[in-house]
Order: C-alpha cells, then sequence, then structure tokens
C-alpha cells in the first residue's frame, strides 16, 4: 500500500485529463484502502472522463440511510456500480435518520428520488441500549414493536416513492450475546433475535419494491469481526470494512438488477471447466465427473449450472473439441449432471472463442453485455478479455471445488425476482431454434409466417402477469419505445390506477407458447398515451408489435377514443421500436420524447397471419 | 526520516489528498481534517503496520513526528 496505488492515481489525473482506459482499470482494485480511495476520488467525477467512448452506462439514484455510520459503503459502492455499467448519483444522509428520512414527505431522501434506497440497520436500531437479561420476554416486546415502527416508516415511504427499498438482517454483537449468561437464556435470546430477523425478511413479501438482504447469513462465514468496538463507541460505526464491504457486494447485485445489468447467458467451456480431463484425449471414460473428489468438484459446478438454467440464465457450450464425441458424451454419459437440454446451443469446434461467442450471441439476439464467459484456460480468458471487454469472464483456475463458487459468487445474474417464465426459458429458445430451421425450409417469408399458426392474447395486467411485465420493463433493451420510463415500483402503479392501464401481450405458435413477450403502459383519458411498449426480442419479425396496436385501436374505439398517442424517445439500441410508429405523425416534444399521434380509425388490422384473442379478464389488481 | 515516518507521510497525504506532509505537520492545520478523516487515517495505519491503538494515545498526538513515535511504541508492544 503506498499512496500512488496506479488506479487511484489514474482517477486523479482523470480530474485533469480525460482518460477512456480508467473504467477497465477498476478491476485493478484489490485491497479495501484503495478501492475505498478511488470511491471517494470517482465522486462529482463525469464518468465520460473516465470511459472510452460510447460507454452507456446506466443512470441510477441510490440513496444510504442508516441507524449508525457506514462512512465507507458509498464509495465502495461507487466503484462496483460503474465496474457494472452504472453511473450513480449516491446520497449519504447523516447517521441514524432513518426513520425520519423514510416519514418525512420534506426530508432529503424524499426531495432526492432515489431509485434505491439502503436502509443499514444494525443491532441499536432494535435494541435499547439498556436491556435486563432476566426479561427476555420484555426485550422482545420492544424490539418487536421498534421493527413495527421501521416497518410503518419503509411503508409509508414505498406509497410515496417510486424506487426500491432495501434492508438487511442484523447480526447480534458478540458483547450483547455475553452479557447472557445462562445458557438457557441464551438459547431464548439466541431464538427471539432470529425471530426479529425471520420477521425482517418477510418485509420482502409486504411489498415487491421492499428488498431484505440477508446479511447476518452473509457474515457466518466472512472472515472479519463484525464490529470494532473503540469505532463503535467513539463514532457509532457499527460496522467493520470486511462488514461494509460485504454488503456493498450484495447491495450493489441487486442495484445492478435494479438497472436492468444483470447477466442472461453463460457461455461455458468443456475440458478442465465442465469436467475434468480432455475429452479428446482421455476419451469419454477417462474425463473426470461424479463420484468422489476431484469429479465431484466438476459436478457441483453442473448442479450450479443447472440451477441458474431453472433460473432464467441460458447455458451455452462453447469447447475446443470434436462436435461429434461432444455430442455423444453429452447425450450418453452417465455421470453427467447437465444435459443436453440444457443448453440453448452446443458450439464445438476448433474456431476462436470470440468468434464463436459472437455467434451464439448474434443466434440468440443477445448484447455481449449479458453474456458470461468460463473457461479454465488462461490464453482463452485473455483473448475473450482482450476481444469482448462487455463479457464478464470467469477463470476457474486451481483446486475444481472453487469452480461452482467461483461462477456462482460475484451474483452476476442477480434479479429483483424470478418468474415462469425465467424457468421455461431455455426451453422457448429452443423452440425459437426450431422456429429458424422451420422457416428455412419455407419457400417464402410469407409462407412461414402464415403457416406459424400465430396466436396473440393482450390482456390487462393481473397478479400472475405483473411480475414478468415489470421483468420486462427492466430487461428490454432494444424494443423499447420510451426506455427506462417506467421503473418498478411506476409500472405497479400502472396496474393499481384507474386512469391508466398496463397490458400484457402473449403470443402463442405451433412451435409451442412464447409467454408474456411484451407490455404496453398505457394513460387513458380523452385520447390515450402509450408512455412505452416493450417487446422481447424472441418475437422480432412477426408482426406481433402491429397485432398489438390493432387491439389498442380496438380498445380506444370501444372506450370513444378516437386518437392514439405514443412517446417514443430513439436511444442506441432501441431503433427497433420505432417501427411500431409506422402510419403515425410526431407531434411535439413532450417529457423527453417525441409525442406522435395516429387516428384510432386509420390503424391497420392485425395481420392477416396473426390471430388476436381476448382473454377472460381477471380481477383488477 | 525514519520508516515509519515516511510510510506515514505516505498516508496521511492519501488520506487528505494533500501533497506537502513532514514530519512536522501538525494535524489540526491540514485542510480536510475532520474526525472522520482520522479514523480513516487510523485503519490504514492500522491495517499498513498490523498494530492496534488505544484511540485516546492516538487523539492525543499532533503531529506526524508524534504519530510516529506511537506506532514505534505499538510495534514494539507487539
Amino acid at each position: 500500500m503506498s499512496k500512488d496505488n496506479p488506479v487511484t492515481a489514474r482517477i486523479r489525473a482523470a480530474r485533469e485529463n480525460a482518460d477512456p482506459g480508467v473504467l477497465a482499470a477498476l478491476d485493478d482494485l484489490v485491497g479495501f484502502a484503495e478501492t475505498r480511495d478511488a470511491g471517494r476520488l470517482l465522486d462529482g467525477l463525469a464518468l465520460s472522463r473516465i470511459a472510452p467512448p460510447g460507454h452507456r452506462a446506466r443512470p441510477l439514484r441510490v440513496a444510504v440511510v442508516g441507524t449508525f455510520t457506514a462512512e465507507n459503503v458509498a464509495p465502495l459502492l461507487r466503484v462496483e456500480l460503474v465496474r457494472a455499467g452504472i453511473d450513480p448519483t449516491v446520497l449519504v444522509t447523516g447517521f441514524d435518520q432513518l426513520m425520519t428520512q423514510l416519514t418525512d414527505p420534506d426530508s432529503e431522501l424524499a426531495r432526492f428520488g432515489p431509485d434505491v434506497t439502503l436502509c443499514l440497520l444494525h443491532d441499536g436500531a432494535l435494541m435499547p441500549m439498556t436491556w435486563d437479561p432476566t426479561e427476555l420476554a420484555g426485550l422482545a416486546d420492544l424490539a418487536g414493536s421498534r421493527l413495527s415502527a421501521l416497518a410503518g416508516a419503509v411503508a409509508e415511504f414505498g406509497s410515496r416513492s417510486a424506487g426500491a427499498v432495501v434492508l438487511n438482517t442484523v447480526a447480534l454483537p458478540r458483547g450483547e450475546r455475553r452479557k447472557v449468561v445462562g445458557f438457557a437464556e441464551r438459547a431464548r435470546l439466541g431464538a427471539l433475535w432470529r425471530d426479529l430477523n425471520v420477521r425482517l425478511l418477510g418485509l420482502a413479501d409486504t411489498s415487491p419494491s421492499v428488498h431484505v438482504l440477508d446479511l447476518e447469513a452473509l457474515l457466518t462465514d466472512h472472515d472479519a469481526a463484525l464490529r470494532d468496538e473503540r469505532l463503535y463507541r467513539f463514532a457509532s460505526m457499527a460496522w467493520t470494512p470486511g462488514v461494509e464491504r460485504e454488503y456493498v457486494r450484495e447491495a450493489a447485485a441487486l442495484c445492478r438488477a435494479v438497472a436492468g445489468r444483470a447477466r442472461k447467458l453463460v457461455v461455458v467451456d468443456l475440458d478442465n471447466t465442465l469436467w475434468g480431463g480432455v475429452l479428446g484425449d482421455d476419451g469419454p471414460h477417462g474425463i473426470e465427473v461424479g463420484g468422489r473428489y476431484p469429479g465431484n468438484c466438476f459436478t457441483e459446478l453442473q448442479r450450479a449450472l443447472v440451477a441458474l438454467r431453472r433460473q432464467g440464465v441460458l447455458l451455452a457450450v462453447c469447447s475446443k473439441n470434436e462436435p461429434a464425441l461432444v455430442e455423444q458424451v453429452l447425450a450418453t454419459h452417465p455421470e453427467l449432471t447437465v444435459q443436453p437440454e440444457d443448453f440453448v446451443t452446443t458450439v464445438a469446434n476448433w474456431g476462436r472463442k470470440d468468434e464463436n461467442i459472437r455467434q451464439i450471441v448474434a443466434s440468440l439476439n443477445l448484447g455481449l453485455d449479458s453474456v458470461v464467459f468460463v473457461d479454465d484456460s488462461s490464453f482463452e480468458c485473455a483473448l475473450v478479455r482482450e476481444q469482448l471487454p462487455e463479457v464478464a469472464v470467469v477463470q476457474v483456475a486451481g483446486d475444481p471445488s472453487g469452480h461452482a463458487l467461483a461462477v456462482l459468487e460475484p451474483g452476476l445474474f442477480a434479479t429483483l425476482a424470478t418468474t415462469a417464465t425465467d424457468r421455461d426459458r431455455t426451453a422457448l429458445y429452443q423452440a425459437r431454434a426450431r422456429r429458424e430451421e422451420f422457416a428455412a425450409s419455407m419457400s417464402s417469408p410469407a409462407d412461414y409466417l402464415a403457416s406459424l399458426g400465430l396466436r396473440v392474447t393482450v390482456s390487462e395486467a393481473d397478479e400472475y402477469s405483473l411480475p414478468r411485465l415489470v421483468q420486462l420493463g427492466l430487461r428490454t433493451n432494444q424494443f423499447n419505445l420510451n426506455p427506462r420510463a417506467h421503473t418498478e415500483a411506476d409500472t405497479l402503479a400502472y396496474a393499481a390506477d384507474p386512469d391508466r392501464l398496463l397490458l400484457g401481450v402473449e403470443v402463442e405458435d405451433r412451435f409451442g407458447r412464447e409467454g408474456v413477450v411484451s407490455a404496453v403502459w398505457l394513460r387513458t383519458g380523452a385520447e390515450w398515451t402509450v408512455t412505452n411498449m416493450v417487446m422481447s426480442c424472441r418475437v422480432f419479425s412477426r408482426g406481433v408489435e402491429h397485432a398489438v396496436l390493432a387491439d389498442l385501436a380496438e380498445r380506444a374505439a370501444a372506450s370513444g377514443v378516437s386518437a392514439l398517442h405514443a412517446l417514443y424517445r430513439p436511444g442506441e439500441r432501441n431503433r427497433a421500436a420505432s417501427g411500431l410508429l409506422t402510419g403515425f405523425q410526431p407531434v411535439d416534444e413532450h417529457e423527453g420524447a417525441t409525442r406522435y399521434r395516429v387516428a384510432v380509425a386509420d390503424v391497420p388490422p392485425a395481420p392477416a397471419w396473426i390471430e388476436l384473442c381476448r382473454k377472460e379478464q381477471t380481477a383488477h389488481v | 526520516m525514519s520508516e515509519i515516518t515516511a510510510t506515514l507521510v505516505d498516508l496521511v497525504e492519501r488520506v487528505t489528498e494533500n501533497p506537502d506532509v513532514t514530519e512536522h505537520t501538525r494535524f489540526e492545520g491540514l485542510p480536510n481534517w475532520v474526525s472522520l478523516s482520522a479514523l480513516r487515517l487510523l485503519a490504514d495505519i492500522e491495517d499498513e503496520f498490523g498494530v492496534r491503538l488505544d484511540l485516546r494515545t492516538y487523539f492525543a498526538v499532533s503531529d506526524v513526528g508524534q504519530l510516529s513515535a506511537l506506532v514505534d511504541t505499538a510495534l514494539a508492544a507487539s
């Protein structure tokens, strides 16, 4: 450690002269002090001074509000978020202001308008300073009522703020636990404390915008002390820097999910990654997988990948191997936990991996920034890092017992909640591949569309579709009329408000159900305004958007409305969405977007190859 | 200047964003010197030297030279 850590020195210099290489260099920050200093130096520094031209960072407003002083959380978080392609604005409020910040409609926090509010909790938020170890029931009542007050404040804030609110479970410090000498009473204290944490965790079920990080669980195998008593007594610092780092890593993963920066695809190598040994040299019976060490370590990585796949992460193989041999092993090796159908595509050839990844991503219609590449080879990892800087590279090296956690630990796939579509995603992409084969077999695109048997169902959001609609709003980059127009809480408000309408679109064809693939946010009234529409890239080029528009026109006409408006904010990636506006005329600039208009009578009917369906409406949520 | 003092000068310069720190620099006179910077410096010193200081003696020192003597004593005791 010295004052001239190369990364912090570069950030300092970038204040005077822009240095586009700094962003990538942030990955070299390892130690606590240098990361903290980097985060402090990044405060107020425009990202354009440290990022390559064309870097598209997503703005995110994050508030840090604590029941204690957590000096390093903001700078550490800033580094993590900037690394993840987010341009954060961070507000830190004074210590121990949590309740007033949440409940006062004119508080610093309320005026800041956060996308994410991190409410840092320590034991002092629930425990009184003085408590009687012979009256544990009284302690439970008191701490319980403090927790109720906190829950009330969170709910009140949630009623006014559109952002996510993040709480955490709380560890009881050793000094408090040791005040009880009876083992029977210690067990009771442990139980009452866990009850409080269980109640805290339960708050996540009270509202989709409340999230609870299980910090107490994260600290069980954490190697640093919970708190430094000197700094707690002197400056109300309840967490050591090690705990702050642990918290920040988890909070940053959640912020990435809020900002739609979660990774969606794992591209995984085979030899010495998915199994031990080299298939070409050792043969199908010589590779290490299953059974005892080290084969069981590779099985554990496979279990981790299958777990990810079940929650919506796509898996693809990219291996330098003979394709026929790979196909045979994946299909028949008795010890493999992964099955061929877990993979959305399997690429085995002798080509360059960066080229292969490009092709995989293009065939799935995803962005490179949604990819995690897992490989044991330093050469392949360096090549991908160099050629495809947007890809997250996980090099699995050394003892294979660490491989599974190396993939899972960085929290690259974190989402706010998984949906039914996530569970079926691999099958959906596989159906898409079959559809493409079928398309190639047809003589013309029109024949192809006509023979697909497309059914499009547009319906109002209900409790089943709502989580998926929220997710579509956050994750969709390409077909997105008005990017970032609606936060999670905003979308929930659309579903609940009688003057607004949130519609979900389901698509089905002869190859199966695509599920809910599109969402429309509408302000109703004398003239209807589409404030946003998003559509998954899975269903591009089938005229689905025009069927949706025809449905909107029918709904508008039925309500006696004669014109539809739509807001379009062109960006770098959402040109696909402009196709919807064929037939619309630009009217004016409105809320930072261009407002377009079309007369309801001029909206063409749904394309001939699409059957537009209506669903029995369930109760309005 | 002793090695300990030289390292401390580096640490103080980094924490206070101030390039002109010497053995004789008095903390009270430094711009940006607030109790939180003092605690950041404490964390960095303890990390760097592997010592643990008594906050009362730490806050009693007034310049870098005295701090160096304090760290020296703590190192000898550890």
